[in-house]
């Protein structure tokens, strides 16, 4: 009888530590959720699995598993590279996975429709990439820029250079016929017309063309003293490899990111890619720690070279994981937004610092770091970056050596 | 002055190429009368049989030719005896049920080449060739382009030689200008039909190889080159070799003209235009100007 009444209580004092331990005893086991929002399928699943699987190799070099006894949880949701989705995801995550942070978003459509839906459920967002600048030009409580720059702040490396080294008095500006490369291009035009340039050449062209030798013949005659393209992949393969047969012998050729610094403009152009420059985001030659291996072990991971996307997706992830760890006990979603307002942390895109602050246009940024941007020039069939100095990797050539004179 | 010559060679050399692509339509349209919308994927299964054998065997692209061109010949012979007739000897819901199934074609064709060969970009060089150019008064001409024209000339004039000149080819005429007749006069008209579709597909083929080397490659590469070769077996008139070439060179060298003087966003608008016009005034293609004299 003794026996049983010691059962009976052992088994009571049991059922009641069980039932204790949501409230205490395994409190501090309870995970930090990390919610992820990312275009895993779709049209943008591309750069997106790039992004994602960047994230998560910031995840494990990092090596931070666990924040005082919790261990750290991931819940992904693809976004289909579509905005609506992009919010019923973060309104899932933050609502029925109650995640204590989010990091996502590609594409300014998709970033926008995040934000603010982080905002109004108050959860932080930490940006991978969505670069439309009005996503952080609204003061936003919840919302962090991480890596990404502001789309009108893409060149911003093009001017110093143009500026204090090339100082042209005749461009020609082209562009290809989308909402990318006319938007570029008005930020283009806007910044010539500025410093009182002559426009000799503005023109679009529809992306695709089996032959550019026609609007290069035009150019050249026109005598530039630059030309700036903004053209995909496709089209600045074309361009290069049919300027090199026309011998358009301009000092310089310049590209707005795009196609230009992708490593396949490398592999179909070979040595016509030699002395054109363009603007990036992000260089593997970027002089800051973890780039270089970074680089390497994704090329090796995936059997893919990563490009600036793959690098905001690391870079956003370090950004997170730093701001977790300096985070106030216990960790909240308040102690989070507290920490990432006062993020100064060098990551693979650079210096990453939050604060508020306005440009030259006008623009009021909130949460937003103003990462390098660069250019960079192909020297003997490899990127370098030439600009900004401080980050420079080898000396620009400028003028470029004419086409007769090159082996 | 040389920007001029520039432009009008550069639009001649285009244009032979763009001629030899539709020649294959224009052809397969004036026997069949139907349009094939698979036409540019035809081309490009042709453009990847060539580049499959350049990178595992190191075969020349335009060697790659005589493996691409017979083997299309062969595709376009199986579709139309196996597939395409079945559609066209039946009364079917829709009279446009040719134009669809060719469409469908098409589409297939393009994500089995997806499949096998993925959507990324791929260039062919050929050392010596590919960044090479001759340079005359002022003006360049690449020697990929020069090759394409020129045996996009000789392609064409066979396929001239060939309808004129050998009873199979006249027999294909014959089958164009009336297939009942002809069925009358012995010809084996569905025979006829199979060896139209085979040998547009392998000119489609061909054309697209002799540009390979001077442009790149992507399965939806083809889509662009269905629209212009249709524009040109508008402008030309169905069933024509001299028509094509003249469609071909005219279309290329008014893009050219466009893109120098005007702005190269407006090219393939000034195509569109002209296709409109010609539809629009003289519906029997450039050709009802001549017989009209």
């Amino acid at each position: 009888m003794k026996m049983r009444r010691v059962f009976v209580v052992v088994g009571l004092v049991g059922v009641a530590m069980l039932m204790a331990i949501p409230y205490g005893f395994g409190k501090d086991a309870e995970p930090i959720k990390i919610g992820v929002v990312v275009s895993l399928t779709g049209p943008e699943a591309n750069f997106g699995n790039m992004i994602h699987n960047s994230n998560m190799m910031a995840f494990d070099d990092l090596g931070i598993k666990e924040i005082d006894g919790r261990p750290i949880q991931f819940v992904v949701e693809d976004d289909g590279s579509n905005p609506q989705t992009a919010k019923s995801a973060i309104e899932k995550l933050i609502t029925m996975n109650k995640v204590d942070m989010v990091v996502g978003g590609y594409t300014s459509s998709c970033t926008a429709a995040m934000a603010g839906t982080a905002e109004d459920l108050g959860c932080p967002l930490v940006i991978d990439a969505g670069s439309a600048d009005e996503i952080t030009t609204k003061p936003n409580k919840w919302v962090f820029s991480g890596p990404r720059v502001p789309a009108s702040h893409y060149g911003d490396a093009l001017w110093g250079l143009i500026d204090k080294v090339i100082k042209p008095k005749k461009v020609a500006l082209f562009y290809e016929n989308t909402d990318w490369g006319t938007s570029s291009s008005k930020a283009l035009r806007a910044g010539f017309k500025k410093r009182g340039f002559d426009i000799v050449f503005d023109q679009p062209y529809e992306s695709g063309a089996m032959t550019f030798i026609p609007m290069l013949t035009r150019i050249k005659s026109e005598k530039p003293d630059m030309v700036m393209a903004v053209s995909y992949l496709t089209d600045a393969i074309m361009l290069a490899k049919q300027m090199a047969q026309i011998h358009l012998d301009a000092p310089l050729y310049m590209g707005y990111a795009g196609g230009y610094t992708m490593p396949e403009f490398l592999d179909h152009c070979g040595k016509d890619v030699n002395y054109i420059a363009s603007t990036t985001n992000w260089s593997p030659q970027a002089p800051w720690p973890g780039v270089q291996k970074y680089f390497e072990a994704y090329k090796q991971k995936y059997q893919r070279q990563p490009d600036y996307h793959g690098a905001q997706g690391y870079a956003a992830m370090q950004i997170a994981l730093d701001a977790l760890k300096r985070a106030a006990q216990p960790i909240t979603r308040d102690s989070i937004r507290e920490a990432l307002t006062k993020t100064d942390l060098v990551t693979v895109m650079g210096k990453i610092q939050n604060h508020e602050w306005q440009d030259d246009l006008g623009h009021h940024y909130y949460n937003q770091g103003l990462p390098l941007t660069y250019v960079i020039q192909w020297q003997d069939l490899k990127q370098q970056v030439v600009w900004p100095l401080e980050a420079k990797t080898a000396d620009f050539i400028f003028p470029v050596p004419p086409f007769e004179d090159r082996k | 002055m040389s920007l001029l010559l520039q432009a009008l060679v550069g639009g001649l050399l285009l244009g032979g190429i763009y001629a030899l692509i539709a020649i294959g339509m224009t052809l397969i349209m004036g026997v069949m009368r139907i349009i094939n919308l698979a036409h540019g994927a035809l081309m490009v299964m042709g453009m990847y049989i060539s580049y499959a054998l350049f990178v595992h065997l190191g075969l020349n692209v335009y060697l790659g030719m005589f493996v691409a061109v017979p083997a299309l010949f062969c595709v376009g012979y199986i579709l139309q005896k196996f597939i395409i007739r079945r559609v066209t000897e039946i009364v079917t819901v829709l009279p446009e049920t040719q134009v669809l199934l060719t469409l469908a074609l098409g589409l297939a064709i393009v994500e089995l080449l997806r499949i096998i060969f993925t959507s990324n970009y791929q260039t062919v060089e050929i050392p010596g060739i590919s960044d090479k150019a001759f340079y005359f008064a002022g003006i360049s001409m690449s020697y990929p382009m020069v090759i394409g024209f020129v045996g996009a000339l000789v392609l064409i004039a066979s396929l001239h030689f060939f309808l004129t000149s050998t009873d199979l080819g006249r027999s294909i005429r014959a089958t164009a200008q009336d297939s009942e007749a002809a069925r009358y006069m012995g010809v084996n008209t569905r025979k006829v039909t199979c060896i139209t579709f085979g040998i547009g597909s392998a000119l489609a083929a061909a054309g697209g190889i002799l540009l390979l080397p001077a442009y790149y490659l992507y399965p939806g590469v083809g889509n662009a080159f269905t629209l212009k070769a249709f524009i040109i077996t508008i402008l030309g008139g169905m069933g024509s070799t001299v028509g094509a070439i003249t469609g071909g060179v005219l279309l290329g060298v008014v893009e050219s003209l466009t893109a120098t003087y005007w702005s190269m966003g407006y090219q393939d608008l000034m195509g569109l235009i002209i296709f409109l016009l010609v539809l629009v005034f003289l519906p029997g293609g450039l050709q009802t100007l001549l017989k009209r004299k």
